[in-house]
C-alpha cells in the first residue's frame, strides 16, 4: 500500500484524478516506469525490440452498447411532456391547475411511463400505419427502446443477473429480427438500421480464442508484410533515380557509335532515340 | 469423363461473406445419401467464382461453372448468371414484388385503409428508396467476416476499430 501511495506522490499528473479507476497492477507498473512498454504479459525480446507489442482487448460484457452495435445513446426526455395514457386529453390541460400537470406529466410518474413515450416517439418514425405496432420494423424499434433502457440500468446495477440475461435474450431476439428483415426485404432493412442508429455486423466465430501466442504470430505477419512493402517502395524508389542517369548515358553511347559507325563509312546499326524520331519526321515531309 | 462432367456441371449457391477481392463465395448445398438409413443429408461445398466487377453480394443465389484453368489457387470458378438479387423479391407468376407472405401493393393498400398517425413519417416508401447497398461499409456489415478483437491497434492503423471485430 505504502509502495501505492509513493508511485501517486510521483506521478501525480499521470494518475490524477483517475487513481479511483486504475487496478493495483497498473499503478505498479506506473511506479516501475513499464507501463507503456509492457502490458504484464510475457513476449519475447525480439519482438519487443521490434516494436512488437500484444495489447489485449478490454473485456467488455456481451450486453454493452458497443458489442449489440448501438450508435446512439438514449436522450433524456423532457420531463413537462404528459403521460401516454393523458395525450388524448391533452387539450383540457390549460384548464387545470398546476400540481395536476405536474402530477400529470412524466416528473413524477414511473419508468415504464417513459419507456412508453419513448417507444411511442421510434414508432412514430417507423411505423407503417397509425394502428401499426406488430410489423418487424416496428417490432425491432420496441426492441431498441427496451435495450436502450436496460443497458443504462445494467451501468448502475450490473450484479442483476435477472435483467443481464433478459437484455441478452432481447438483444438477440433483435439480430434474429434483423436478419430475418435483411434476407426478405433488403432495401426496408438498410432504411431501419439508418434511422434507428444500429450496427450491423456478423457474429464471430464461436470457436476463436483470444490468445497471446496467435496475436503475437499475426503481429509478426503483419510486421513482415510492412516490412516488405516499404523495403519494395524504397527500391523502387532508387531504380527510378537511377532510371534519368541510364538513359543520358545510353544515349550518349549510342550517339558515338553512329558517329562512329559513319565516320567509317559503315552501315549504321543503331539508332538513337530521340534523333530517330526527328529523322522519320524530316523523310515524312 | 468424370472431370469432365465435373467441369461441364453448374451449380447452383448462394453467395457468403468473405474477404478475397474480384471474387465471390459461393455456398452450394448438396445432397448425400446414407446408405445405412437410405437417406439423403445436406453437406455445404464452397467455392470461390470469379468476379471482377463484386456485383455479388452476401445472399445472392447465383449459377457457377468450373473455370477450365484455375484463375488463381483459390478462384476455380466463373460466375455464370445471377439469379436471383437479395433484396425486392419477386412473385414468379404474377410479377409483382413480395414481403414475406404478402404483395407490396396489398400492405399499401392496407396501410392506406388505416390511414398515419399525428406526425407520422410514414413508413417506409419503396418508390423513393435509394439501390441496395448503400449502408454497405456504413452501418451493415454483412458483408465482411466476423471476428474476435485480439490487438488494441493503434488510431491510424486499417484495423483500429474494425467494425467486424466485437
Amino acid at each position: 500500500m505504502g509502495r501505492i501511495l509513493a508511485v501517486n506522490m510521483r506521478n501525480s499528473v499521470a494518475v490524477g484524478s483517475n487513481n479511483g479507476n486504475l487496478t493495483r497492477t497498473q499503478l505498479l507498473l506506473i511506479a516501475d516506469g513499464r507501463h507503456e512498454t509492457r502490458c504484464g504479459y510475457a513476449m519475447k525480446q525480439e519482438l519487443t525490440e521490434n516494436g512488437i507489442i500484444w495489447r489485449r482487448p478490454e473485456h467488455l460484457p456481451a450486453w454493452h452498447p458497443k458489442k449489440s452495435g448501438e450508435l446512439k445513446t438514449p436522450t433524456p426526455l423532457d420531463l413537462t411532456r404528459l403521460r401516454k395514457d393523458v395525450l388524448p386529453a391533452a387539450s383540457m390541460m390549460e384548464e387545470v391547475n398546476e400540481v395536476t400537470q405536474q402530477l400529470l406529466s412524466l416528473k413524477f410518474a414511473r419508468s415504464s411511463e417513459h419507456s412508453k413515450v419513448e417507444k411511442q416517439d421510434v414508432l412514430c418514425q417507423i411505423r407503417r400505419h397509425k394502428y401499426d405496432c406488430g410489423s418487424i420494423e416496428a417490432r425491432i424499434g420496441m426492441l431498441t427502446v427496451k435495450i436502450r433502457r436496460l443497458q443504462d440500468k445494467m451501468f448502475v446495477c450490473k450484479k442483476n443477473a435477472l435483467e443481464r440475461v433478459h437484455l441478452q435474450e432481447t438483444i438477440d431476439r433483435r439480430n434474429k429480427l434483423l436478419r430475418k428483415l435483411r434476407n426478405h426485404d433488403y432495401k426496408c432493412f438498410e432504411w431501419l438500421i439508418e434511422k434507428l442508429e444500429i450496427l450491423h455486423r456478423p457474429f464471430p466465430d464461436p470457436t476463436e480464442r483470444r490468445s497471446r501466442k496467435r496475436s503475437l504470430r499475426k503481429l509478426v505477419q503483419l510486421y513482415g508484410k510492412d516490412l516488405q512493402e516499404k523495403r519494395l517502395a524504397e527500391y523502387q524508389e532508387a531504380l527510378e533515380k537511377k532510371k534519368e542517369p541510364f538513359l543520358k548515358e545510353k544515349t550518349e553511347t549510342l550517339r558515338w557509335i553512329v558517329e562512329t559507325e559513319a565516320s567509317l563509312g559503315v552501315p549504321i546499326s543503331v539508332s538513337v532515340p530521340g534523333e530517330e524520331t526527328e529523322e522519320s519526321d524530316t523523310q515524312g515531309r | 469423363m468424370a472431370k469432365s462432367l465435373a467441369r461441364s456441371a453448374l451449380f447452383v449457391g448462394k453467395c457468403i461473406a468473405h474477404e478475397l477481392k474480384g471474387a465471390a463465395k459461393v455456398e452450394v448445398k448438396l445432397l448425400e445419401l446414407d446408405e445405412n438409413l437410405h437417406m439423403y443429408f445436406p453437406s455445404f461445398q464452397h467455392y470461390f467464382a470469379d468476379d471482377p466487377k463484386e456485383e455479388c453480394k452476401t445472399g445472392d443465389i447465383v449459377l457457377i461453372r468450373e473455370l477450365p484453368k484455375k484463375k488463381t489457387v483459390l478462384i476455380t470458378h466463373s460466375v455464370e448468371k445471377m439469379l436471383y438479387k437479395l433484396g425486392d423479391v419477386t412473385d414468379p407468376i404474377t410479377g409483382k414484388n413480395v414481403i414475406m407472405s404478402k404483395y407490396r401493393d396489398q400492405i399499401k393498400e392496407r396501410n392506406e385503409q388505416f390511414g398515419p398517425g399525428e406526425g407520422d413519417a410514414g413508413g417506409f416508401n419503396y418508390e423513393e428508396a435509394p439501390p441496395r447497398g448503400w449502408q454497405e461499409g456504413k452501418k451493415d456489415f454483412s458483408h465482411r467476416v466476423g471476428y474476435k478483437a485480439w490487438h488494441v491497434f493503434e488510431p491510424g492503423h486499417p484495423l483500429h476499430d474494425d467494425p467486424a471485430a466485437s
